[in-house]
């Protein structure tokens, strides 16, 4: 809701999302070190780690061998998608009961505009902590989340980010000098190693230094970023909330470790085939078109090969993607056995209704729909390209941190399920 | 450790007000009293909707799961510490 009033905004983190959520489901697990991978293989990656796992040095990105080296003890376990985006849901409507601006960030992000719903900072404390104690009691007690509250949808997210665990803090204009001089410049939302350098440059080393500095010099220094940096730490909106079409992806694409390192172009044809047909699902979901595409492998060896293509005719169905994706990769010649593999398209456009003069561009797309319906109604890989049978057990779903993440918000009448203790 | 079992369990289960909760299964001849459900989560699979439930007792954890499809009750999978 939009008033005259100064606005008020809060971001919610979950912390440790996804380990968190498994220790949520298995109790046993809870206080021990925990690491959520892609893939449970030697060389798959952990892409979130319990709090105890962090206290151990075992970081997000991780290798599971690295992992195991540094903590022989702990719990590995192949991430699972559906928990994550069921917990989500919940997540976000219990927010959708405080506002009806909530702009869904990531899979464990998201921002509220309180503006209009609360008079003040203080009252705006209240809500979160409702917010807070609600996931708790009613989705899991384990599920522990950082919150941030100001004026600004950067200071909020600054605010949640320098919020200890499981904490909220409320970040007001007037003590930010004193806020910032206890954090690093690399602490705030957007600055990162590069940034930091070329801030030192020019005498900056604090927050308060970029707060503090002439605008016009920074402009001069680092062009428009230089005024958003300045403006995000004095307290200025530039953004506020960003609706859905604002969030529609930039490009759509799967990877996959394969299980088999081979050179065999037949066995990674059909890889490559199954993640077209999984970026070619998500793609036309969204209702669009792509006119790049972009292909990557890499070597046992650690070297690789990428390479991307402009399209002169826009992609929609799997077998249109997997013909340019394969063009692209069966044209070099492999120099050691495959690891991985990946597919993206990009530059993408809403779908196309006209065709061309040399070619039905219409058909294969009424076939692809039909293809997607059969799927959505009978179960994935209920209908399928003949070269992917076989292959279901194979490049299957992950979950990201991608901001397009689509999380549904329930339905408030929705079944529920007691977790009381007998 | 976990383990896969992916075998399918007959569950006693209690219906509330827009409230559904196991309570206790019975696995390879065994009756399991479920202490607490942990988390519920679902997923669709076509048109059907599968729901997985997290429980646990003092010493094990379990994953259920429901089809709404065919009614079948299922242990995916279990945790015991040690």
């Amino acid at each position: 809701m939009q008033t005259d009033k100064a606005s008020i905004i809060a971001h919610i983190d979950m912390n440790s999302y996804f380990a968190s959520c498994e220790q949520q489901a298995n109790p046993h697990l809870r206080g021990k070190p925990v690491g959520v991978c892609a893939y449970l293989s030697a060389n798959g990656c952990i892409i979130a780690s319990s709090i105890e796992a962090k206290q151990l040095g075992i970081k997000t990105g991780f290798r599971v061998k690295d992992a195991l080296l540094l903590c022989p003890d702990i719990v590995l376990i192949q991430n699972e998608p559906a928990k994550y985006r069921t917990i989500t849901s919940q997540i976000f409507s219990i927010l959708a009961d405080y506002t009806d601006e909530v702009e869904p960030y990531s899979i464990d992000e998201a921002f509220l505009d309180l503006t209009g719903h609360v008079d003040d900072l203080e009252r705006a404390k209240i809500i979160g902590l409702k917010i807070k104690k609600r996931i708790k009691q009613e989705i899991g007690e384990w599920l522990k989340s950082s919150m941030g509250i100001a004026g600004t949808r950067w200071l909020a997210k600054f605010g949640s980010d320098i919020a200890s665990k499981d904490d909220l803090l409320v970040i007001r204009k007037k003590d930010l000098e004193k806020i910032f001089a206890k954090v690093k410049l690399t602490d705030a939302w957007g600055i990162n190693k590069r940034t930091e350098i070329r801030l030192n440059a020019l005498g900056i080393y604090d927050l308060n230094d970029l707060k503090n500095y002439p605008v016009t010099n920074l402009m001069q220094a680092l062009g428009k970023n230089g005024y958003y940096l300045w403006a995000n730490v004095n307290g200025i909106e530039l953004t506020g909330l960003k609706d859905g079409e604002e969030q529609k992806p930039k490009s759509i694409g799967h990877s996959y470790c394969l299980p088999k390192r081979t050179t065999d172009k037949k066995y990674l044809n059909s890889i490559l085939l199954k993640l077209c047909e999984k970026t070619g699902r998500r793609l036309r979901a969204q209702g669009l078109e792509a006119k790049q595409i972009y292909v990557g492998w890499g070597y046992v060896s650690g070297n690789g090969m990428y390479k991307q293509q402009k399209l002169a005719i826009s992609v929609f169905d799997t077998i249109g993607i997997y013909k340019r994706a394969a063009g692209i990769f069966n044209s070099y010649k492999l120099l050691d056995k495959v690891r991985f593999l990946a597919v993206s398209v990009s530059n993408l456009i809403p779908l196309q209704s006209q065709t061309a003069f040399w070619q039905d561009l219409l058909k294969p797309k009424k076939i692809a729909k039909a293809m997607d319906r059969i799927n959505d109604k009978f179960g994935e890989y209920s209908i399928m390209y003949g070269s992917m049978h076989g292959l279901d057990k194979n490049a299957q779903e992950r979950i990201g941190f991608r901001k397009s993440e689509q999380v549904k918000f329930l339905n408030k009448n929705r079944l529920t399920f007691s977790d009381k203790e007998l | 450790m976990y383990e896969t079992i992916n075998e399918p369990i007959k569950v006693l289960v209690s219906f509330g007000q827009n409230e559904m909760r196991p309570l206790i299964f019975s696995w390879r001849g065994k009756k399991y009293s479920i202490d607490k459900v942990n988390l519920v989560h679902w997923q669709k699979v076509g048109n059907d909707k599968l729901y997985h439930f997290s429980v646990s007792d003092q010493t094990n954890y379990f994953k259920l799961s429901f089809n709404t499809k065919d009614f079948n009750w299922q242990l995916e999978e279990l945790y015991a510490d040690g």
